[in-house]
């Protein structure tokens, strides 16, 4: 039997095509931990010699000269975030029960989905632009830490409106129905027995959602501004982490540039806190 | 007890919940109508003086009043390619590298760290890339890809500029598009892939002409909301932009974006006229994220009826 | 599919009278959205006694006593015509308190499903909602809830425990605590054992046999023998249809429809 005449395309170009993408892939899995490892060990440098217990209790030092805190800063962005959640939180959650529980079919529900998604996709600063408009501009023009919490508010809002969402969802018909079933109000069922039976999920939006402001700068630049006072009430101008950052490190002062690179610790410390949470929180989800 | 004997106390409450639900809702709608309102009505003593001519005006002329969008428009589309062109292959490649290549747990690692990219807040990017970033540029990256030929890399190396932004840019989403294509190919049909394999194909084809194709709508979805990520990102720009609201061919130059221009000049906005310009940067900007927005909605919807089926 | 329904005899056979049902439906049909799933059910209920209903799967078993609670009322495109009697009134009608009804009419599922919370809460959850009772009385009733439902001496140690950490056959008995502390008179169950061990099982009839003492059971059953065992009466569903109706003695033995025979027989289905 004659053998067989066949084009067979060289294996040799295939295996190194092959091995130069596994390459690639090995490559570019380094270059994403390469600059995670250097953005962490830069801040990490600069950031740690001014950190102390006095670093988060004192007032910011003066242009040029001393050492300080952000105690100020500190206290306005807790102020302004937990402000935020008071109004973000509950919008979105229940936002996020319309859409689960009573609009999986309505034309309403999905006109909200979709506002929902465009406001997870709008640039801060246009937040921040709006805020400002809305509130700052109300007369007599102020700058407040009111306008500050109200831009973040709208960036939580969708955020946990679709978390919410998608929990909610995961909990099945039939707890609802067995629940429904014993003649218990339809509230009494979404408020009593799927937010528990949801609750980490539901946790993890709003913690997505703060981790989402907490490293905002873009909308307090035009809201909230900053302060080198302490923020007794957010009707003024008001101290925070992010903005005091930007100005100090754009400042010429090595001192304030030092504070802006503690406080950078602090936040960036809180952020991937809050993150490695939030994964371990979802992967028990995955896994039950 | 009778069934007459309607319980309406929680009649009513039920119906008080549910109508508290459509009232968070509806302010979702308000919110973005709001948004859109205001932003085309703080903006119309510009529109009304420039027209259409705001889009195409390279001037930025605070002396006499001359304002255009075309500079800070160039910067955010410039900036962004060079983003998605840079984190386009290598968060493919990453995808790539955690679900085929890597053992489980270096998979579990990388991608923790990959994801943690995405936990540093943008004005850290920002310090890092002025102060240490733009540097490094400077002294290494830029002198070496000067010697390319070509007007891309071409002028002086400056460390900030262009290219520099668009790195950190592409720095910025690579987490996002990681994950989303790490899910694309995860969803891929384990059977289909063995098939593939089975006929004798390399890993890389199989990617290439199974998980690839199979997932190429998801692929372009996560495109777009990348895109949109980067098109609004402010604070790194603006650290490393060099804010210069002239068009320059190179990519070593500085220029700005519409998010960069607005955080430098907003504030400092002395005329009614430069904040309704810079308001109207904003409202281009908000009209661009509203279309990428809508595609992108588009056609993750056509995704999911297509997966329905 | 037209074809079969015709062929069936519309006649719906009730030589056998209940005196006095607890519940009655009469000509009910139901859709989901344009496909009808129920075609002109009679049906009575004898009060404290088990009725089971039998039939190949897809007949509408669930559909049926899914109407009695109205529990398909929460999804959209669902609907029910005709009337389903208790106490002479109809419990489909608009302005039926749905909240009385489903507290007089419990509901047990295929699969268990405790509430996220302890075994103690997921019982008395549903009791603050319907009784103002004092602490000790909640107690009480949770005590004899649980008692009732055969599962007191397994978890008498473990009130405080999650529901969730129980076995599947505890969780359904949790299941039908939760429900009699409601103090219903009727218990609907949509196969209440096919997703649990034949010792869970067994466990559940008799204490199916016990309930009957006090309340009405409807079951839903794939099981023939779980059917023969502990129902006094019998109904056969067939394509949304209820084809014959009897003492569960006299029809698993003289079926005077073919199909019945042919499906107690393993014959279809
Ligand atoms: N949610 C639904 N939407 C549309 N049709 C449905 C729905 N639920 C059931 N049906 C249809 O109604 C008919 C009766 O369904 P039902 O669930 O009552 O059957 P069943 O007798 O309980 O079956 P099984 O023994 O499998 O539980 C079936 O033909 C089914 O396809
Ligand atoms: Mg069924």
């Amino acid at each position: 039997m004659a053998e067989l005449r066949l084009p067979h395309r060289s294996p040799g170009a295939r295996k190194a095509m092959d091995v130069f993408i596994r390459f690639f892939s090995v490559t570019s899995a380094t270059i994403g931990i390469f600059f995670l490892c250097w953005i962490l060990w830069v801040v990490l440098k600069r950031g740690h010699s001014v950190l102390s217990l006095s670093f988060f209790t004192s007032a910011p030092p003066s242009p040029g000269e001393g050492t300080g805190g952000i105690y100020y800063a500190l206290v306005g962005t807790l102020k302004m975030t937990g402000l935020a959640c008071l109004m973000g939180v509950p919008l979105g959650l229940l936002t996020g029960v319309h859409l689960a529980e009573f609009g999986r079919h309505s034309w309403f529900a999905a006109a909200v989905r979709f506002c929902v998604n465009l406001l997870m996709g709008i640039p801060s600063i246009l937040v921040g632009l709006f805020a400002y408009t809305v509130i700052v501009l109300s007369v007599p023009k102020h700058y407040s830490g009111y306008a500050g919490a109200f831009a973040l508010a709208i960036i939580m809002l969708p955020t946990v409106a679709r978390t919410t969402e998608d929990m909610l969802l995961l909990v099945p018909d039939t707890l609802r129905e067995s629940t429904l079933a014993l003649g218990i109000p339809r509230w009494r069922m979404i408020t009593g027995i799927l937010f528990r039976a949801a609750r980490k999920g539901l946790l993890t939006g709003v913690l997505l959602s703060i981790s989402r402001v907490s490293g905002e700068t873009a909308p307090l630049l035009f809201t909230a501004l900053n302060n080198n006072y302490y923020p007794k009430n957010l009707g003024r101008p008001t101290a925070n982490l992010t903005v005091t950052i930007y100005n100090y490190a754009m400042s010429p002062y090595e001192n304030w540039q030092r504070v802006a690179w503690g406080a950078s610790l602090v936040i960036m410390a809180f952020l991937l806190g809050i993150t490695v949470l939030l994964r371990t929180l979802l992967r028990e989800r995955s896994h039950r | 007890m009778s069934f007459l004997t309607r319980s309406s106390t929680h009649r009513l409450a039920d119906r008080l919940f549910r109508w508290l639900t459509i009232a968070c809702a509806a302010s979702t709608l308000l919110l973005a109508g709001a948004i859109l309102w205001n932003l085309i009505a703080n903006s119309w003593p510009s529109i009304s003086r420039f027209g259409f001519g705001f889009i195409t005006s390279t001037q930025w002329n605070p002396v006499k009043s001359e304002y255009g969008a075309a500079s800070s428009i160039y910067g955010t589309l410039v900036s962004t390619a060079v983003a998605l062109l840079l984190a386009l292959p290598v968060s493919l490649a990453i995808a790539l590298f955690l679900t085929s290549y890597a053992p489980p747990w270096l998979a579990r690692i990388v991608g923790t760290c990959v994801e943690l990219l995405a936990a540093i807040p943008s004005i850290i990017y920002g310090m890092w890339g002025l102060f240490v970033f733009a540097p490094y540029m400077q002294k290494t990256l830029q002198p070496w890809l000067a010697r390319l030929p070509g007007p891309l890399f071409s002028g002086a190396p400056l460390g900030v500029g262009m290219l520099t932004a668009g790195i950190i840019l592409a720095l910025m989403i690579l987490p996002f598009l990681t994950a989303v294509m790490r899910d694309v190919f995860a969803m891929t049909p384990p059977v289909l892939m063995e098939s593939a394999a089975g006929m004798g194909s390399t890993s890389w084809e199989v990617t290439r002409h199974i998980s690839i194709p199979h997932g190429m709508r998801g692929l372009v979805g996560a495109t777009f909301l990348g895109l949109g990520r980067a098109i609004g990102e402010t604070m790194a720009v603006t650290f490393v932009i060099g804010n210069s609201h002239r068009i320059a061919g190179s990519l070593f130059a500085p220029g700005n974006t519409i998010a960069s221009t607005l955080a430098n000049e907003f504030n400092e906005a002395d005329s009614p006229l430069l904040e309704s310009a810079l308001i109207e940067l904003g409202l281009i900007l908000f009209a661009i994220t509203l279309i990428i927005q809508v595609l992108a909605q588009l056609w993750l919807r056509s995704l999911q009826k297509h997966q329905a089926r | 599919m037209n074809q079969t329904i015709e062929s069936i005899p519309h006649t719906t056979v009730s030589e056998t009278v209940i005196d006095d049902p607890i519940l009655s439906a009469q000509d009910l049909c139901f859709w989901y959205g344009n496909s009808q799933a129920l075609f002109e059910n009679n049906l009575d209920i004898a009060p404290r006694k088990i009725t089971a209903i039998i039939g190949p799967s897809g007949c509408g078993k669930s559909t049926h006593i899914r109407v009695y609670n109205r529990i398909f009322e929460q999804y959209r495109g669902q609907r029910a015509s005709g009337r389903v009697l208790m106490d002479g009134l109809d419990l489909l009608a608009p302005d039926t308190d749905i909240i009385t009804l489903r507290r007089r009419i419990g509901m047990i599922f295929q699969k268990p499903t405790p509430f996220p919370m302890s075994i103690f809460e997921n019982v008395a959850y549903g009791v603050r909602l319907h009784f103002s009772f004092t602490k000790r009385e909640l107690e009480q009733k949770v005590e004899e809830s649980l008692r009732a439902a055969a599962l007191w001496s397994e978890v008498k140690d473990l009130l405080h425990r999650p529901g969730t950490a129980l076995s599947g056959g505890q969780q359904q008995r949790l299941c039908i605590a939760r429900a009699l502390a409601m103090s219903p008179e009727i218990l609907l169950m949509d196969e209440p054992t096919s997703a649990i061990d034949p010792v869970a099982t067994a466990r559940i009839e008799e204490l199916m046999l016990e309930l009957k003492q006090r309340l009405t059971i409807v079951i839903v059953t794939h099981n023939m023998q779980q059917a023969a065992r502990i129902s006094d009466y019998t109904a056969f569903f067939y394509q949304g249809r209820i084809i014959e109706f009897g003492p569960t003695a006299r029809l698993f033995t003289k079926p005077t429809h073919p199909q019945t025979e042919e499906y107690i027989t393993g014959r279809f289905g």
